[in-house]
């Protein structure tokens, strides 16, 4: 081992973010590439939130509890993912209006939604980078 | 696009053309998501003519240029406001992708709120055309009354469960169930652009000059320009009442807000399914650009989210 301590990738991705923002794009002309410079430095800050907050075994975990609270719903497949199970089960409860259909859509929208917002949130600065330069379309 | 698929273009437009062509390199624009862009200056015939290539990106969001090119000549030929299309490569031979070159339009696609009434004028236009008389008929015909809403969400849920890479999303699993519950009745297919409004029309001097982007235009019903127009492409320039006002004012069309709300959501699904591929191609590494990220996670959702709040909330 010739480096006692080898760089952190998120030190890696920090800094090259920062430096595509600072150095590089201030020097770009080229719309597209001006563009291209700004998504990959929203790209790399995103990576280092994600690799900060790994949520996808917790998202998971949520939902597996949550259609474990349900029971039994009709169509739904035993052992498939808790995601196919939460899809049959809501497109279950669409084609079988009734109480059991409200309960279904009570239970996992909440979690669903909460889920989607927590990634949506993560994502607005990757969504405003592609906004701020759709909205410049010549 | 490599040097070696730009020095492919000249020879191609010399067969295409009848005549010797030389190229510029091609200058990629910002402008567009599902194709690549590019401005090619061309020397023939004396002179030098300004073109635009337009390239698939391997099915990108759905679409394709093998309905796209016809429509808009067939419209060309109508005398709709739309760029000539000079050559049309469909084989992915030449650059790597199909691709199309279209006559340079000058003019800028930002937003000008003076252009508006004669953007609605034209996209009333296009919805009165006879599909038949137009040679539009290689489309698929929706049976009515509810083939047209169907249509629309089997094509969508196609698109989407092309993009998938895993697991489903439940939230747009029930989307489109709900959808296909609720199919309204079409009293009368027409020619449906399927990405209106603001963004995608050139104008130059306060005046459109070219309406751009029909790869997803097809034969349904109106209602999905008109929700597409007032809540999507249309949104920060009027709140929806307004808009339906203001079609009503310029066109003489009533929409009956019932069956807005319905297609409003069939936007969505749109944009919630088609995003979905940018998943696919950024997992699988088919394009490295960057917008792949954002539309595959913050637009995706931000689409996903409005379908729930609009039909499943």
């Amino acid at each position: 081992m010739t480096i006692p301590v080898l760089p952190r990738v998120e030190d890696i991705l920090v800094n090259s973010a920062t430096a595509l923002r600072t150095t590089v794009l201030p020097t770009v002309s080229d719309e597209f590439a001006h563009l291209t410079v700004a998504l990959v430095a929203a790209a790399l800050e995103y990576a280092v939130e994600l690799l900060a907050d790994p949520r996808d075994v917790a998202h998971q975990a949520e939902l597996d509890g949550a259609l474990n609270q349900l029971g039994d719903v009709p169509g739904v497949e035993a052992g498939a993912s808790c995601f196919v199970r939460a899809s049959q089960a809501l497109v279950w409860a669409q084609q079988n209006p009734g109480p059991r259909a409200d309960e279904v859509r009570a239970v996992l929208h909440p979690v669903l939604i909460g889920q989607l917002e927590r990634e949506a949130a993560a994502a607005a600065p990757l969504l405003s980078t592609l906004h701020s330069a759709m909205h410049k379309t010549h | 696009m490599s040097a070696p698929q730009a020095d492919a273009l000249g020879p191609y437009l010399s067969e295409v053309c009848g005549t010797p062509v030389t190229v510029s390199t091609p200058t990629r624009v910002a402008m567009g998501q599902s194709r690549a862009m590019y401005i090619v200056d061309a020397d023939y015939d004396g002179g030098t003519h300004r073109t635009i290539l337009r390239v698939e990106q391997g099915g990108f969001l759905g679409s394709d240029s093998a309905t796209e090119v016809p429509v808009m000549q067939a419209l060309y030929r109508a005398g709709y406001p739309v760029a000539e299309v000079l050559a049309y490569e469909p084989t992915g031979t030449v650059i790597g992708e199909p691709f199309f070159v279209m006559a340079f339009v000058a003019g800028v696609a930002t937003e000008l709120p003076s252009t508006l009434d004669d953007y609605v004028r034209l996209l009333a236009r296009l919805h009165r055309y006879d599909p038949a008389e137009l040679g539009l008929d290689f489309f698929a015909q929706p049976e009515l009354p509810t083939g047209p809403a169907h249509a629309l969400i089997d094509r969508f849920e196609a698109t989407y469960r092309s993009g998938l890479v895993g697991d489903p999303s439940p939230l747009l699993e029930e989307g489109i169930a709900w959808l296909r519950i609720h199919a309204p009745a079409t009293g009368r297919v027409c020619v449906v652009h399927g990405d209106p409004g603001p963004g995608n029309y050139m104008h130059l001097d306060g005046r459109i000059t070219a309406v751009v982007d029909w790869e997803f235009t097809h034969l349904g019903d109106e209602y999905f320009d008109w929700a597409y127009l007032i809540w999507m492409r249309g949104k920060r320039l009027m709140d929806p009442d307004a808009w339906i006002a203001r079609i009503h004012d310029v066109a003489g069309i009533e929409l009956d807000w019932e069956r807005l709300r319905y297609w409003q959501a069939v936007t969505y699904l749109m944009g919630a399914c088609i995003d979905q591929t940018a998943t696919r191609f950024y997992r699988e590494r088919l394009m490295a650009a960057p917008n792949l990220l954002a539309i595959s996670t913050g637009v995706h959702l931000s689409a996903l989210r409005r379908l729930y709040d609009t039909v499943l909330a």
